[in-house]
């Protein structure tokens, strides 16, 4: 069986005991158009559906009448794996539930806004492709190398519903990644109207997108402050450099580059504090003695 | 940091092939990626500095960053 079958066949089995998932991880990068493997099962869980989930995986076709062995997680609170056997190549096969992830909004807002598709000969619910790039913005380098795939994927969607009026050019405009997608836009003429582009700049406070689009915004453009916000001298000089000159697109980089380092450094840290709170944990906490 | 009175004169004043050859990165691509990651200082500058648009657009460094980023179309076709 394929890991897309196999996948499937899972989801099949958890709604069989009631549990509400979204696909997230490699598979949901395999879904939206990057070929690569995994073996992992990595699926964002409904809370309602969090504090039995141990007894329904056992109660499910999953666990063949045996519980299933739970696997080890440094975050107990939002994350939980279950061993369900071994491939066929002696690797362990995983199934990882998040609860809340601490780069995501709440799970009801990820359901409301998820893509539903085929995959594995069924329909499955997956992350929204915005989401899934929200979710890779971690500390690991492999998960920056989907978003590079997954960001020009975006951008392409997102030229297909401007032309086809789906969305509103200036909503398109706010959510541009890719270098691809700058010049896209730029060929099919979107950004020759600074008043467009200035709304679309009023719409993100991504710093990468605003890099994108300063220079056809016109010279006195003023976006709202980014979350990572760019350095005064960039900014200046996005303001009159040409649109997709090597120059501009040097210093999309050179932002992309500033907000990928902030994202790292702000999920290493988050991954320190939980670790150190497990190791030294308050002194007041009942627990403390475990 | 380059050391001074190198044997390789290279080595003071390439800081890519420094990272290379003291051993602190594996590859050449990790060595530019690391580089460019302590990068950002020079890049504001040379904005700073009297170099035009065009002569920005082709100083090694800023090229450097353009061709470790996001693809262009042109990519495509190689």
């Amino acid at each position: 069986m394929n890991p897309a079958h196999r996948l499937a066949e899972i989801v099949t089995a958890l709604e069989r005991v009631g549990l509400t998932v979204l696909v997230m991880g490699g598979h949901a990068v395999r879904y939206y158009g990057i070929d690569r493997n995994t073996i992992d099962y990595d699926l964002h869980l409904s809370p309602a559906d969090w504090d039995d989930l141990g007894l329904r995986l056992d109660q499910s076709p999953l666990a063949a009448g045996r519980p299933l062995t739970r696997g080890p997680s440094w975050r107990p609170g939002s994350f939980q794996r279950f061993l369900l056997g071994r491939l066929p190549d002696g690797r362990d096969e995983w199934l990882e539930f998040w609860r809340n992830n601490h780069l995501l909004p709440p799970f009801a807002d990820l359901y409301g806004r998820r893509e539903e598709g085929t995959y594995g000969g069924r329909p499955l619910a997956f992350l929204s492709l915005p989401d899934l790039i929200r979710s890779k913005e971690t500390e690991r380098e492999t998960d920056w190398q989907d978003i590079a795939g997954l960001e020009e994927i975006h951008d392409g969607r997102l030229l297909h519903q401007a032309v086809t009026g789906t969305i509103s050019v200036d909503q398109a405009l706010a959510q541009l990644r890719s270098r691809r997608g700058l010049e896209s836009f730029l060929q099919g003429g979107s950004l020759n109207d600074p008043a467009v582009v200035r709304q679309a700049l009023a719409q993100t406070r991504l710093s990468i997108t605003q890099a994108i689009l300063l220079p056809s915004a016109g010279a006195d453009a003023s976006p709202p402050t980014a979350s990572v916000p760019m350095e005064p001298v960039v900014v200046s000089r996005l303001r009159t450099v040409a649109p997709a000159s090597p120059l501009h697109l040097a210093l999309i980089e050179v932002v992309r580059r500033q907000y990928k380092l902030a994202m790292q450094n702000a999920d290493g840290a988050d991954k320190q504090a939980i670790r150190g709170a497990q190791t030294n944990p308050p002194p007041d906490n009942p627990r403390s003695s475990r | 940091m380059p050391s001074s009175g190198s044997i390789l004169p290279e080595l003071d004043t390439d800081p890519v092939l420094h990272l290379l050859l003291t051993g602190q990165a594996r590859t050449a691509a990790e060595a530019e990626e690391m580089y460019l990651n302590a990068s950002l200082a020079e890049v504001l500058r040379l904005l700073e500095g009297p170099l035009s648009d065009e002569e920005l657009g082709r100083h090694p460094l800023l090229v450097m960053y353009r061709r470790h980023g996001s693809r262009g179309w042109e990519d495509s076709l190689g």
